[in-house]
């Protein structure tokens, strides 16, 4: 504690050999003797209570002036530390730490499941031992998130699983600013699949020719508010979007007649309709071709619809923060590529629920770019949605 | 069911759980102050990566446990451990004085197992005959449920319903931050900062409102309890008391289970009436007061019947029973278990979580039987040492969240806001109530005008809405019913009426700043909400319309009425205003401040070396004395903390000098 207000009053008794320190008032607050130190108690010592308080303060300033100091030191050892490591070599040292995966969603979704799929299979092809830690950053439909992988430092060591196709919307709609999420670094798709449609028993339209024209209602999440208009065109209906918080509610909400039509990615939808018991009725996978897995279920081409498939499909990528030297971006993709068309992979993402389609960094660039073109079309919906 | 529900509570992990939200409940409980609602709340972030079962079984636990620790200091310190305990220590100190401290402890354990069991009983027979309707609950249904409990504000707000309908509505609109409901592609009501985009998660506002209030209370008083009364004789004792008296706890487990029962927010109720029901009924009325074991067995019985009777229309209506209730419904969304008649459809898990919060309430029961005299060592925790820990444990789980640093100054905001609120008398409780309510009542009234094409006789044609719209009508008359039986009650504990005539006729100057704030808050949103489509807008302009009409006439009536006696008034309170800085004592004004300064270290530092320094420096400015001690004691909680983080995969912020 302060001590040095009070040493400037210390008085020497010569004859009985006793120190006496002083508070500034001329009490008495310690007295050292022969035997040893005795501190009297607070009240003895007579120190009023704004001295107390503004000892603690100098001694609060005093820790916190240290504490910059050091801080400081730190800093400027750190920085020194990295400056020759950037300009030495011309292969990139990477990864020097562990690699943060960005989830812009909750624990449990699509998201996360397919990010910790992958992240032991980064590892796997890692050129140095690190460790992939998945961070969920969920909020305001993944823009927080995502923010957070274009504001991140492009060493590599900052990575996201995001979806252009749930992006391109909220970038037409001015939602992320004046990012382009065509600067962001595309390495690779996890997984794809197009979304099934279908109708609640009850429902009148169990036939999607007959939606022609008609007031249909929805059931949607947030997430498939875009993707479902999408549909509703391409079948000519006039959609009612009913929004529920997750797809389990949704499902429930046909099934129960609340609702006409639901389109959701088939592999959750599809367990919908079989826990059902045939008050989920499949029409049609809104894609060019059938999907292997479920051969009775004809596509929307089929039927006469000509639906977009880059829009309507859920996709999860592995993406970078822009700004990645180019040596970089050779390696890390070489890392992904080789990660996502390991065959346990492949295993482990179809257990899930999400098929496996692995699609190199070229051809991920070329697809971002190609829904951002497609989204562009159907901003007349982007619109209608946001009222 | 019932078979594969206690084996599945029986299984390892859950096993584990469960013990150690027992020990967590057990801590928290005994702790003076600090009730269910604050243990609750503090693990609830902690939660996110568990499996929904653990989760669940683990804060059940907690609530359990709590209710029983909350005894332990009304009986032997005389300070209620919560509200909920307030007639326990009526008769339980005094039997503490007279060396009967076991035998009390005794009575406490088994009546609040005997209550808490009935009513566990009648939560079990009432939640088979209600998932019967459960796939018929659709938009419009839940909707009136919704408004069933947001009409609960007259009865949490104890008498003063325009002051909770004020807060109910300020969480309202504080709910429609972030996503909307009706659309969900607009951001609302974010005023240019991005993480309010992402709206106001219930566990932020739970935290501050009940952990960090809490610390800025605690540090406020300063110091720890020194008397407490020993321990002489054996627990044991007080089951032989138990058993002695089946009428006692016949009459008490009614009265409590029927409070509880009530989605009315009862449990400072539940004790107190039992007690005096018992109190003029019993052979034994004339001792009440003096050291009897039926006043005591009558208000732990009462209070471990409403326990348990608040969770009925939690799990089963998806209406908050009690304050913990509605805590425990957060954890539910949090989870995505649609809470109400749902949950009980969703497999195992149900019976799981009720299998759960039976074993806690016997796990519980043995160890305050067996262990209370050893419990009661845990008040001598000082507050220098106890409020900084649990910042550091607000601050961790607020960024577990969502691993976003702005949450933590959204839990700070909260935590202030919510101080000053009750120092005004105002009730913080009707805000989350309003926080929790929001988004179901826009979205499920937007989703039934969705089904109904627009057409809104939907909400009197679906037959199971229009009943609970009646039940809601028929209750808030009761209150007024309610309100005319309690009036009467009261008059035979003079005690009690003197203290609610004290409570309805305090009014503080610091009202006025709180009400200005709030309508500059209410304005603001209003005046934001123009850029929104007719849809999008509706509900949070309306009740920013309502909000601001009911401050007015507060603000009216404050002025015209009360006017004249602040003159005289207003030196005192000022005076109450601005607390002098007694040594070991933090005005909140410095304890906010220090959080703050947290904040900054642990952008610049990290979480682990912020947490040490933080909690050595608020437990020496706190009036710790020994500077060892504390040194070793803040190494040793970040280290349990960083142990606890890695236990349950949490991201822990890293320095900005270390990246």
């Amino acid at each position: 504690m302060g001590f040095r207000e009070v040493c400037s009053s210390v008085v020497t008794n010569r004859g009985d050999l006793s120190v006496r320190v002083l508070n500034p008032r001329g009490v008495t607050v310690a007295r050292w003797e022969a035997k040893g130190v005795q501190i009297l108690p607070c009240e003895e010592r007579g120190i009023s209570r704004m001295m107390m308080w503004s000892r603690r303060i100098r001694f609060a300033s005093g820790f916190l002036s240290a504490l910059i100091i050091v801080v400081l030191a730190l800093g400027a050892v750190s920085c020194r530390g990295s400056y020759p490591a950037q300009q030495g070599e011309k292969l990139p040292e990477w990864p020097q730490q562990n690699i943060t995966l960005i989830v812009p969603f909750n624990p449990g979704g699509g998201y996360d499941i397919t990010a910790r799929i992958v992240a032991p299979f980064l590892e796997k092809y890692l050129p140095k031992r690190a460790n992939v830690v998945v961070k969920n950053v969920p909020g305001a439909g993944g823009k927080i998130g995502v923010m957070e992988l274009f504001n991140s430092k492009p060493d590599g060591h900052t990575l996201g699983v995001i979806s252009p196709v749930a992006l391109a919307p909220m970038q037409l709609t001015g939602e992320l600013g004046s990012k382009d999420i065509r600067d962001l670094v595309w390495f690779g798709q996890l997984d794809w699949a197009p979304p099934l449609v279908a109708a609640g028993a009850k429902s009148q339209f169990k036939d999607p020719v007959k939606m022609k024209g008609q007031d249909v209602r929805f059931a949607c999440t947030s997430a498939t508010v875009f993707p479902t208009l999408v549909v509703a065109e391409a079948l000519g209906a006039r959609p009612k979007v009913i929004l529920y918080d997750g797809t389990g509610e949704a499902a429930m909400a046909v099934m129960r007649g609340d609702a006409d039509v639901i389109s959701l990615l088939w592999t959750s939808l599809i367990k919908q309709v079989e826990a059902s018991e045939g008050k989920l009725v499949p029409l049609f996978v809104a894609a060019s071709k059938r999907v292997q897995q479920l051969p009775q279920v004809p596509s929307a081409k089929e039927l006469g619809f000509n639906v977009e498939e880059s829009v309507t499909g859920a996709t999860h990528m592995i993406a970078g923060p822009p700004g990645m030297s180019g040596d970089l971006v050779t390696v890390v993709a070489g890392v992904v590529e080789k990660a996502t068309n390991d065959s346990e992979f492949k295993d482990q993402m179809e257990k899930a629920g999400y098929p496996a389609v692995p699609m190199a960094k070229e051809e991920a660039q070329q697809f971002t770019q190609q829904v951002l073109q497609t989204t562009e079309k159907y901003k007349h919906l982007l619109e209608a949605a946001s009222k | 069911m019932w078979l594969e529900g206690f084996r599945e509570a029986f299984s390892q992990g859950n096993i584990l759980w469960l013990v150690l939200g027992t020990a967590w409940g057990m801590v928290v409980g005994v702790l003076p102050a600090l009730g269910s609602s604050f243990g609750v709340a503090l693990m609830v972030s902690f939660t996110f990566a568990m499996d929904p079962v653990a989760a669940l079984i683990f804060l059940c636990a907690i609530h359990a446990a709590c209710v029983y620790g909350d005894s332990v200091t009304s009986i032997l310190i005389n300070v209620p451990g919560s509200v909920a305990t307030v007639a326990s220590a009526w008769d339980g100190y005094p039997m503490a004085e007279k060396g009967l401290g076991g035998r009390a402890l005794g009575i406490a354990a088994i009546a609040t197992l005997i209550g808490a069991s009935v009513s566990w009983v009648s939560l079990i027979l009432l939640a088979k005959p209600i998932t019967k309707f459960a796939m018929m609950i659709g938009g419009p249904e839940y909707f009136a449920l919704g408004v069933m409990a947001l009409s609960l504000v007259s009865v949490a707000a104890k008498g003063e319903t325009i002051k909770g309908l004020i807060m109910a509505l300020c969480g309202l609109a504080l709910s429609c931050i972030g996503e909307d409901p009706v659309t969900g592609v607009n951001y609302r009501f974010s005023f240019g900062v991005r993480a309010l985009e992402a709206g106001i998660p219930i566990v932020i506002a739970v935290l501050g409102t009940f952990a960090v209030s809490q610390v800025l209370t605690l540090l406020e008083q300063g110091g720890s309890i020194a008397k407490v009364a020993k321990v002489q004789d054996s627990p044991l004792r007080g089951v032989v008391e138990v058993f002695r008296r089946p009428l006692t706890v016949a009459r008490a487990t009614v009265v409590g289970w029927y409070v509880g029962m009530l989605p009315a927010l009862g449990m400072s109720l539940a004790g107190i009436t039992s007690y005096l029901v018992e109190k003029n009924y019993s052979r034994e009325r004339d001792s009440f007061g003096k050291a009897s074991p039926a006043g005591l067995l009558a208000a732990e019985v009462g209070k471990g019947a409403c326990a348990v009777g608040d969770l009925i229309p939690t799990f089963t209506l998806g209406v908050p029973g009690s304050v913990t209730g509605a805590i425990l419904m957060a954890a539910l969304v949090i989870h995505g278990v649609q809470p109400g008649p749902r949950f009980l459809l969703s497999g195992v898990m149900p019976y799981t979580v009720f299998a759960g919060l039976l074993l806690g309430l016997v796990l519980s029961a043995a160890i305050l039987l067996f262990g209370g005299k050893w419990l009661s060592s845990i008040v001598y925790l000082p507050n220098a040492i106890l409020a900084p820990t649990v910042v550091v444990l607000c601050f961790l789980g607020a960024y577990a969240q969502r691993n976003y640093t702005a949450d933590i100054i959204a839990m700070v905001s909260f935590g202030v806001l919510s101080y000053l609120v009750k120092r005004v008398n105002y009730s913080a409780v009707c805000m989350i109530l309003g926080l929790i309510l929001g988004p179901i009542i826009e979205a499920n009234f937007h989703r039934s005008l969705g089904i109904s094409f627009g057409a809104y006789s939907i909400f009197l044609t679906r037959p199971i809405a229009a009943v609970v719209f009646v039940i809601t009508g028929l209750f808030l008359g009761w209150e007024y019913l309610k309100g005319t039986v309690f009036r009467l009650r009261y008059r035979s504990a003079p005690y009690q009426r003197s203290k609610v005539a004290e409570h309805r006729t305090r009014n503080d100057p610091g009202e006025i700043p709180l009400l200005l704030f709030l309508a500059t808050v209410m304005t603001a949103f209003l005046w934001s909400g123009r850029a929104y489509s007719p849809r999008v807008r509706l509900f949070p302009t309306l009740v920013c319309i309502f909000a601001l009409a009911l401050i007015g006439y507060r603000m009216t009536w404050l002025i015209l009425e009360v006017g004249k006696a602040w003159r005289f008034a207003l030196p005192g309170s000022l005076a109450k205003g601005v607390p002098e800085p007694v040594s070991g004592r933090l005005p909140w004004v410095w304890t906010v401040g220090l959080m703050l300064g947290y904040l900054v270290l642990v952008y610049v530092l990290g979480f682990i070396l912020a947490s040490a320094v933080f909690l050595l420096v608020t437990g020496l400015l706190a009036g710790y004395r020994r500077k060892g001690v504390m040194v070793l004691l803040s190494i040793g909680i970040v280290a349990c903390v960083w142990g606890f983080a890695r236990f349950v995969h949490l991201l822990l912020p890293i320095g900005a000098i270390f990246r």
